[in-house]
């Protein structure tokens, strides 16, 4: 075998260590916006709002965990929250690619279809620069929804989509990019709920 | 505000909205910005603790995986809630990996298929929802990587000694202490995000699995 251990060891060290240095520099950048978002999205589901949320790819996984994390809490005692993933539905998926002839799921058109005045939208893109992802942006800021697009190194067309929310995060490395996403959208869950059980605060 | 609605991690986590009279919203955006700042200290020290207890283990389990790999086999991966979209992240990154030099390794998410899910769970119970589709697909040689954060999920325990049973080579990233998985004759590698926080463990644990792909695309390339 022509690998060693001490080169297993290095590179293991350098991923631990991308992984360990990213979400400081991001979060210390972001964190006001991070808690205007979380009182913005409770604000939203506040007036029974939902999330619907989207994604490609391992985006798309993203897009299935932050619902499933609002839907059903994993911190006990945490009410259950509307959630909705557009990307789940294989027949939907496919059928819309299909009709439209499109190489990429189609979620604008999903958005037409179901999306509600008070709804926010959770937009997911590891480059920011996923085409079907900021076209369902688009649409989601033309209909008046919250929109919240989790984005990458450079913003890519995300970042001139003038979103209510842009979290671009500045790391070369796809795998560092999604785990510091991961970590966001884990906050925005936790703490939106800090929102809610003080009603107060939602008037 | 009720507060007889909190619990004490509540209260230490937010102490603000036990406190007496009106509260703010300057005030309460002010905390969760402290707090965003805390959890995102709780996820640096988890990841360095992950890679003190398990770096060594990690590597292990990436080199035996990619043999296995080398000779043939296909990964099934599995998990519940939140750690099935992860089990469903570690397949797309092997099939589609985000690195132009890596190659496409075979692998299968049993938690993407909702007609089996459903159909299994309603006639014979939840806990044999990865069972029988290990039992249908799983060969001798294959792949199972289990994703728990409690390690003690019966469906993921109950398939690590199916796969286990089939010959298949048995990996589990789990949380806490690890719980049944940890200690499972069944299972052959059992990584572990050491924290009893959800979230914080499922962020350590795509560290891990991240770390698991890089280790298994060299192993294979060089190997």
């Amino acid at each position: 075998m022509q690998f060693n251990r001490a080169q297993l060891q290095d590179l293991v060290a350098a991923r631990f260590e991308k992984s360990i240095r990213g979400p400081e520099t991001f979060f210390a950048a972001n964190v006001e916006s991070i808690s205007k978002a979380c009182w913005a999205m409770a604000l939203r589901f506040q007036q029974g709002g939902r999330i619907l949320s989207f994604g490609n790819g391992a985006s798309a996984t993203d897009a299935h965990h932050v619902s499933v994390e609002f839907v059903h809490p994993a911190i006990v005692g945490k009410r259950a929250l509307p959630a909705l993933a557009l990307c789940n539905d294989s027949a939907v998926i496919t059928g819309s690619m299909q009709d439209n002839n499109e190489s990429k799921p189609d979620f604008t058109h999903l958005l037409e279809i179901l999306a509600q005045p008070q709804d926010m939208v959770l937009g997911f893109s590891s480059d920011g620069c996923c085409e079907n992802v900021l076209s369902a942006l688009k649409k989601a800021k033309k209909l008046e929804l919250l929109t919240i697009g989790f984005g990458g190194k450079n913003g890519g067309g995300m970042a001139k989509a003038n979103l209510d929310y842009h979290f671009a995060v500045a790391e070369a490395d796809p795998f560092v990019g999604q785990e510091i996403q991961e970590t966001l959208y884990h906050i925005l869950y936790e703490l939106v709920h800090v929102f809610l059980e003080h009603e107060g605060l939602l008037k | 505000m009720n507060e007889g609605k909190h619990t004490e991690y509540e209260k230490l986590l937010y102490p603000f909205l036990h406190e007496d009279g009106a509260v703010n919203t300057e005030q309460v955006l002010a905390e969760i910005q402290k707090s965003t700042l805390n959890k995102c200290q709780e996820i640096i020290t988890l990841r360095k603790k992950t890679l003190e207890q398990f770096g060594e283990k990690l590597i292990d389990t990436g080199i035996a995986m990619a043999e296995t790999f080398s000779k043939g086999a296909t990964l099934y991966a599995f998990g519940n809630g939140g750690s099935s979209t992860d089990a469903q992240n570690v397949v797309v990154d092997f099939i589609h990996p985000p690195y132009p030099q890596w190659i496409p390794l075979p692998a299968i998410s049993l938690t993407s298929d909702i007609a089996v899910i459903t159909a299994v769970g309603n006639d014979v119970g939840f806990e044999n929802i990865f069972v029988r589709p290990l039992i249908a697909l799983g060969r001798k040689g294959d792949i199972a990587l289990g994703l728990s954060t409690s390690g003690n999920s019966p469906n993921m325990v109950a398939a690590m000694n199916q796969a286990k049973k089939q010959e298949m080579l048995t990996v589990a990233i789990a949380g806490y202490d690890g719980g049944e998985l940890a200690s499972s004759e069944a299972v052959d590698y059992c990584l572990i995000s050491s924290s009893d926080y959800v979230p914080r463990i499922q962020e350590a644990q795509a560290t891990l699995y991240h770390a698991l792909l890089e280790i298994i695309q060299v192993v294979i390339r060089d190997g």
